[in-house]
């Protein structure tokens, strides 16, 4: 497991740098009662997402900043962006910690 | 000499004993064979992609077992057992139901549950009963085959298209301690139709209620966590494919935990008219 302090290192260097984000490859889904179900197609693990970490998920297919991510869904739900940053920054840590997004070459 | 099985609701001619398939007589199906499994040397050199058991070699599946044999689902329709020497006939076979016949069923687009599956005295389709090691799923199944129940499968449980389901129902495996049980032939169901799943889970309290309806994303997650030897999909890219269609079966079929009390044995009246409710069992599913 990792250390909260590794992923809040991780995380000051993302606003720091804007750093570009996309999620790591091999994986499918399949929409199951309200929300969908993703496949990690090497080691079998799946998760399940509700509506809004699915919208974080698929726009995370195209490399973004956090920043880029907030900007995207403020416009397109209607959320504060206040509301919206607290959301994308507690679901983003913990795909950073499922090793679900990489940083974008 | 090979003879002829029936079991997963396919015809198979084995040159090896299939422990759990019925034996038929050579005409009696009047069919082509749908599995062809016969003795032939296979020749590893060139497998890849191995994890564990398994290997992809060529469009086909080995799985390799040390002093028991190599097993090539060379495609949809045949395995090839190339054994051991010295390795016994029934270790040969035991390989074969575990991890050879499973690999050629995934092969052929079926999705494979880890779990036995019953019908009931009274009822036409089947339910699931699933649980994970020592939760008492042996115990039961045993219970419902004395109680008169038939047997569609004992340990894995092949789902076709239309939820038909179908398994090895010649015999219950040994729980811990215990011993093989053959079932007569008048208790085995080729195929049947899939009503609901029961998963044992952890022990209840007495007073405590004994099943609770899934909601259908937990009902997936019961699909995902049973699934036998998920590994195998993985490695022949189906998992496209059988994600979708897990999730059909989540949709379509009423599941529930059961919980039993801490070391009861014999099922209860409340639980056996709880299992011939089957989808009948009306709750609401847990928040």
């Amino acid at each position: 497991m990792n250390e909260p302090g590794v992923i809040h290192r991780m995380w000051t260097l993302i606003v720091a740098d804007s750093q570009m984000w996309q999620r790591t490859d091999g994986f499918v889904s399949a929409p199951v009662g309200e929300g969908t179900v993703i496949l990690d197609l090497d080691s079998g693990r799946y998760y399940s997402f509700d509506d809004t970490a699915l919208a974080i998920w698929d726009l995370l297919q195209t490399p973004r900043t956090l920043a880029q991510l907030v900007e995207i869904l403020t416009d397109t739900y209607e959320v504060s962006p206040e509301q919206c940053s607290g959301d994308v920054d507690r679901f983003f840590n913990q795909l950073l910690a499922k090793g679900l997004v990489r940083q974008a070459a | 000499m090979s003879r002829r099985y029936r079991g997963y609701d396919l015809i198979f001619e084995s040159a090896f004993d299939i422990p759990g398939a019925t034996e038929i007589e050579r005409g009696e199906a009047g069919v082509t064979p749908d599995v062809t499994i016969m003795k032939q040397h296979v020749a590893l050199e060139s497998w890849y992609d191995r994890r564990g058991h398994f290997a992809r070699l060529g469009r086909g599946m080995v799985a390799s077992l040390p002093g028991r044999a190599n097993y090539l689902c060379a495609d949809s329709n045949h395995i090839l057992v190339d054994p051991a020497p010295g390795a016994a006939a029934a270790d040969i076979a035991a390989g074969l139901s575990a991890f050879a016949i499973p690999a050629l069923l995934w092969m052929r687009g079926d999705i494979l549950l880890h779990a036995g599956a019953v019908i009931l005295p009274g009822a036409d389709a089947a339910i699931i009963v699933a649980g994970h090691s020592g939760s008492g799923k042996t115990t039961v199944l045993r219970q419902c085959a004395e109680a008169g129940a038939r047997i569609v499968a004992d340990d894995i449980i092949r789902i076709t298209p239309g939820f038909a389901i179908s398994g090895l129902p010649a015999g219950l495996s040994a729980s811990a301690g215990g011993s093989y049980c053959e079932i007569p032939l008048e208790q085995r169901c080729a195929v049947a139709v899939l009503d609901a799943v029961h998963v044992l889970t952890v022990p209840r309290a007495p007073e405590a209620p004994a099943f609770h309806a899934l909601a259908v994303e937990r009902r997936m997650h019961v699909l995902l966590a049973y699934q036998y030897r998920p590994r195998i999909p993985r490695m022949l890219g189906l998992a496209r494919t059988m994600l979708p269609a897990l999730a059909r079966i989540a949709e379509a079929v009423p599941m529930y935990d059961w919980r039993r009390e801490e070391g009861q044995v014999a099922l209860g009246e409340s639980e056996v008219a709880a299992l011939c409710a089957g989808s009948g069992l009306h709750l609401a599913p847990d928040a």
